[in-house]
């Protein structure tokens, strides 16, 4: 099914799909499973990219509010500091928690 | 683990913010003691969560643990018949698609967890036949040594692929690719389901010519 040539010969995408889809897709028409590689390819990319974002995101974030709560606390106003710190925190950890893939439901 | 980890943060916020709101105009001498009266009751909150987090991975290897201690072993004094016994118990702990327990860890490792699979379904059920002479089971015997070997780095990586999923760090570009194959999967069935209320199942003749 996967053609050696094509950017994703090295995953297991076609025993993931629902068996048979592709070979009834492919009497319907003969480009359907390239297209359709080609959109999960996109797809894969697309993810990756908001993975990468979010990540680099988290980190700003994290950096941000840790120097904000230094200068905060340097100049005296702890409360604002600790506030400071902690949102940042709790900002990164539910951005690290939330929104993965879904996993997949098998009957 | 999602629900669980905010229910614990939230908490957390909660006690803090409360703190703060009852304590936070107090004298600065009240504060250690406020503080340290909020850092328990934070950590009273969360240890049920924190404990389980703990120990989930001790019990898991606990509960394969003479078969994790024998693959972590060196398996060269093993006899065959010791390491058929093995390598079917592996190929059976294997995840697989079906299995709700591993689905999260499946688009990971999909090719690699199938790769194993199918090289330890078709080692074991090509037997080693005594009259091929010596040869034939040293060769048998080695290459059982290695696919074991590959079963426990696969487990192990396995392990890190759910740490990195589970911390929502980005995946690999196969694990993406997987993830992105499920959920078109998922969007067939989908369809398929919603189509299957608008065919006639008596057209079927039609399809033939």
């Amino acid at each position: 099914m996967a053609e050696p040539s094509s950017p994703m010969s090295s995953t297991a995408w076609p025993g993931l799909l629902p068996p048979g889809a592709v070979a009834e897709w492919k009497k319907v028409d003969e480009n359907a499973p390239a297209i359709l590689l080609e959109q999960i390819a996109k797809d894969a990319v697309h993810v990756r990219r908001m993975a990468w974002a979010r990540l680099i995101l988290a980190v700003l974030l994290f950096a941000g509010s840790l120097a904000l709560s230094t200068y905060l606390i340097h100049s005296q106003q702890i409360l604002g500091g600790v506030v400071s710190a902690g949102a940042g925190t709790m900002t990164v950890v539910t951005i690290l928690l939330t929104g993965k893939p879904p996993v997949p439901r098998r009957k | 683990m999602g629900p669980k980890a905010l229910h614990a943060l939230a908490l957390l916020a909660l006690v803090v913010v409360a703190g703060f709101l009852a304590f936070g105009r107090e004298s600065s001498d009240n504060r250690v003691l406020v503080a340290s009266a909020l850092g328990t009751t934070a950590l009273v909150l969360t240890a049920p969560y924190l404990l389980a987090v703990m120990t989930s991975g001790q019990k898991r290897r606990l509960a394969s643990g003479a078969r994790g201690a024998l693959i972590q072993q060196r398996h060269r004094g093993l006899s065959v018949h010791e390491i058929r016994t093995l390598l079917s118990g592996e190929l059976a702990a294997l995840p697989s698609l079906g299995d709700a327990a591993s689905a999260s860890a499946h688009p990971l490792l999909a090719r690699e967890i199938a790769g194993v699979r199918r090289a330890t379904a078709r080692l074991l059920e090509a037997e080693p036949r005594p009259a091929a002479g010596h040869s034939a089971a040293a060769a048998w015997d080695s290459r059982a040594h290695d696919l074991l070997a590959a079963i426990a780095d696969l487990r192990k990586r396995e392990r890190r692929a759910r740490w990195a999923y589970r911390l929502n760090l980005p995946l690999s570009r196969e694990a993406a690719a997987n993830f992105a194959a499920v959920r078109t999967a998922e969007r067939i069935e989908r369809l398929t389901d919603a189509m299957s209320s608008y065919v006639v199942p008596s057209s079927r003749g039609g399809a033939h010519g």
